[in-house]
Parts: C-alpha cells; sequence; structure tokens
C-alpha cells in the first residue's frame, strides 16, 4: 500500500472527526443514564431536621430535595402564590396557595406553603413545628407579584425581609403542630415526589449514542472511501 | 423506473440499493417534517401540554436515521459519488425535505445512467 502524503492527512481529519463523534456518543450515553437515573427517584422516607440536610444562604444540596424534613419556628409574613399547579395525582389543578415566612433559630428562615389559601388572616403567633417535604426554588414566574403576592415560590423574591438568612427552596408542610402538640388546620395541598420529566428520553438519548457511533464509524472509513469506491462501486 | 429485465447484474443491484436509498429518504423526510413541525414545537412552542403525545417521532427517526445513513452510504458508494456528495446524501436525513431532493436526484442519476 503507497502510502503518501495526502492519505495521512485524510487519515488524521478521519481519526479527529470520528474522535469527536465517538465524545458526542459518550456525551449522549452519560445523558442516558442521567435519564433513567433521574426517572427512578428514590427518597428517603425518615424525616430529617432540616438544618441537617441544607445550610442558609446556599444553594439547595441534590440530596436534600424531596426529604421530608421538620424545624420549628415562628411565622412573620404572609404571602399568596396565584397560579400554582398542584399534582393531585389523578391531574393537576391550578391553586392559589398560602405561603408563610417562617423565622427559624439563629435569624434563618424559610419559606413554607401551608396549603390552599382560604382561611384568610389566620393568626398563629405560637412557636410552630412543620413537618413536610422539601422542594427546590421555583424557577419562573406564574402569576404577577407585588408586597403580598408571590411571582413564584422563590424565596429570592424576599430576600432582605426581616434580615433573615434563607434556606434555599421551600416546604410543602403536611404536618404543623403548636407548643403543646395540638394540629394546626389548614387545606393542605399533596407534597409528591418530584420526578424528572426527561426519563422517558432514555432510548432517545440512546439512538444518538447510535447515530453518533456509526458517524464515527463513518469517519474512519473516510480515508478509504476511494478504494472502496473503487471495489464496491459500478 | 427502468424495467428490471433490461438491467445487467450490476444494475440491477445498483437500482436495488438506489431503491433502498429512495425507500428511506422519502421515510426520514416524513419523519423528519413530524420531527421539526410537531415535536419539536409542541416541546418548545405551543401546546406544551401535548408534546408527551409526540415524544414517539424523536424515537422513531433517531432509530430509522441510521439505517437511511446505511443505505445512503451504501447507494453513493455503488454509483461512485464523490465523499463531499456521500455527505450531503447523509446530511440529507437530518432537514425536512432535504431527503426527498436527495430521492429526486439518485433516481435521475440512475436514470441517466441507464440511458
Amino acid at each position: 500500500m503507497k502510502i503518501n502524503k495526502e492519505f495521512i492527512l485524510k487519515a488524521f481529519a478521519g481519526l479527529l472527526v470520528a474522535g469527536i463523534f465517538f465524545e458526542l456518543g459518550i456525551w449522549q450515553l452519560h445523558r442516558a443514564q442521567d435519564s433513567k437515573r433521574a426517572g427512578q427517584v428514590k427518597v428517603s422516607s425518615q424525616v430529617a431536621r432540616l438544618a441537617d440536610l441544607e445550610v442558609a444562604g446556599a444553594n439547595q444540596p441534590a440530596a436534600a430535595t424531596n426529604r421530608m424534613v421538620s424545624f420549628s419556628g415562628r411565622y412573620v409574613k404572609s404571602f399568596i402564590a396565584k397560579n400554582q399547579s398542584v399534582n393531585y395525582g389523578a391531574g393537576r389543578k391550578v391553586e392559589t396557595l398560602e405561603v408563610r415566612l417562617m423565622k427559624l433559630e439563629n435569624n434563618q428562615g424559610i419559606l413554607v406553603v401551608r396549603g390552599i389559601s382560604g382561611i384568610t388572616n389566620q393568626v398563629i403567633p405560637d412557636l410552630v413545628k412543620v413537618v413536610g417535604r422539601l422542594y427546590p426554588r421555583q424557577s419562573s414566574d406564574v402569576a404577577a407579584g407585588d408586597m403580598q403576592s408571590l411571582s413564584r415560590i422563590d424565596p429570592a423574591l424576599i430576600a432582605g425581609v426581616d434580615n433573615l438568612e434563607l434556606f434555599d427552596g421551600y416546604v410543602v408542610a403536611q404536618i404543623e403542630q403548636n407548643q403543646i402538640g395540638q394540629r394546626i388546620v389548614a387545606n393542605r395541598i399533596p407534597a409528591g415526589v418530584l420526578t424528572s420529566k426527561v426519563a422517558g428520553f432514555y432510548w432517545q438519548h440512546l439512538t444518538y449514542v447510535f447515530i453518533w457511533w456509526l458517524m464515527a464509524l463513518l469517519s474512519l472509513s473516510a480515508p478509504f472511501y476511494n478504494r472502496l469506491r473503487d471495489k464496491v462501486g459500478i | 423506473m427502468s424495467n428490471p429485465g433490461n438491467l445487467n447484474p450490476n444494475m440491477l443491484a445498483l437500482q436495488n440499493s438506489m431503491n433502498r436509498f429512495r425507500i428511506m429518504a422519502i421515510w426520514c423526510g416524513v419523519m423528519s417534517l413530524l420531527l421539526w413541525f410537531v415535536n419539536v414545537p409542541t416541546h418548545y412552542l405551543f401546546l406544551k401540554s401535548y408534546h408527551h403525545y409526540f415524544t414517539w417521532i424523536a424515537l422513531v427517526h433517531g432509530f430509522t436515521y441510521p439505517i437511511y445513513v446505511l443505505a445512503a452510504f451504501h447507494y453513493s458508494l455503488k454509483a461512485r459519488k464523490s465523499f463531499t456528495s456521500t455527505i450531503l446524501f447523509i446530511l440529507a436525513g437530518t432537514l425536512p425535505i432535504a431527503s426527498f431532493f436527495a430521492e429526486r436526484k439518485a433516481q435521475a442519476d440512475f436514470r441517466a445512467i441507464t440511458k
């Protein structure tokens, strides 16, 4: 086989392009694996202390998301959150939710979704113990916001209120108890585990893996294309 | 299409290869149209709540495009196409109507050869 400069150049280019395609395949393979993992969320059912999972003023760790947490404090501010999509299992419904800012010890705070807004001006002066599920902050507005109404449930919107150091995300309360253990009434909403919507795309990513690697193979054949054509061609 | 009875074995092989390519080109063209004008818009632009009805489009297109690539590569070799033409034939499967043009081109080339 006569090896000339042109062939070496073609082979080098073919290898380079094949390498890029191979890496793209690896990238899609990782995305497929991520999609699969996201669709198989397993969350510990044990109730943890909020302060053990998350640090106020820092981003919510992935391991903290979806966990059942408990904490105690006093409500210092009340808001409503309109146009919130609530998953009732059988279907979704748009609701207006009651969201309160709870002041915890060490001048820390967290947003608590008490339930569907309805019992107006319910005064809860006591120390309250909350058990609920921790969710990541919402990232896009679903309603217009003002002083009383949150455009999305995101502690960044109330940064500076009472100079509290806020925990990232919010908690959907399932149980609220006062100091003597009595439950506080509210129109609660379900607090299901959040799952990724991309889980169904697992096979789609796998098809891309196959396509990229097929392209890599074809790129490797590029330097031999003319020879192949002479052999197969009519 | 030429009558297979008039073709020598080489031409018959080329015609078979071209037919495989044509079938895949039409299939990929239809799937690309669905992908670009149904699947992608419902994912990013409008009727987003209906997107889950159309996720199969990307999957089917993804699984059948490699078959199109192989058919295009094989036909290009058989028809002694240049490397650039081969790349263009392969890429035609990713654009909504490009594969239809590729299919017409393949047929026109074949007619020119067998005239």
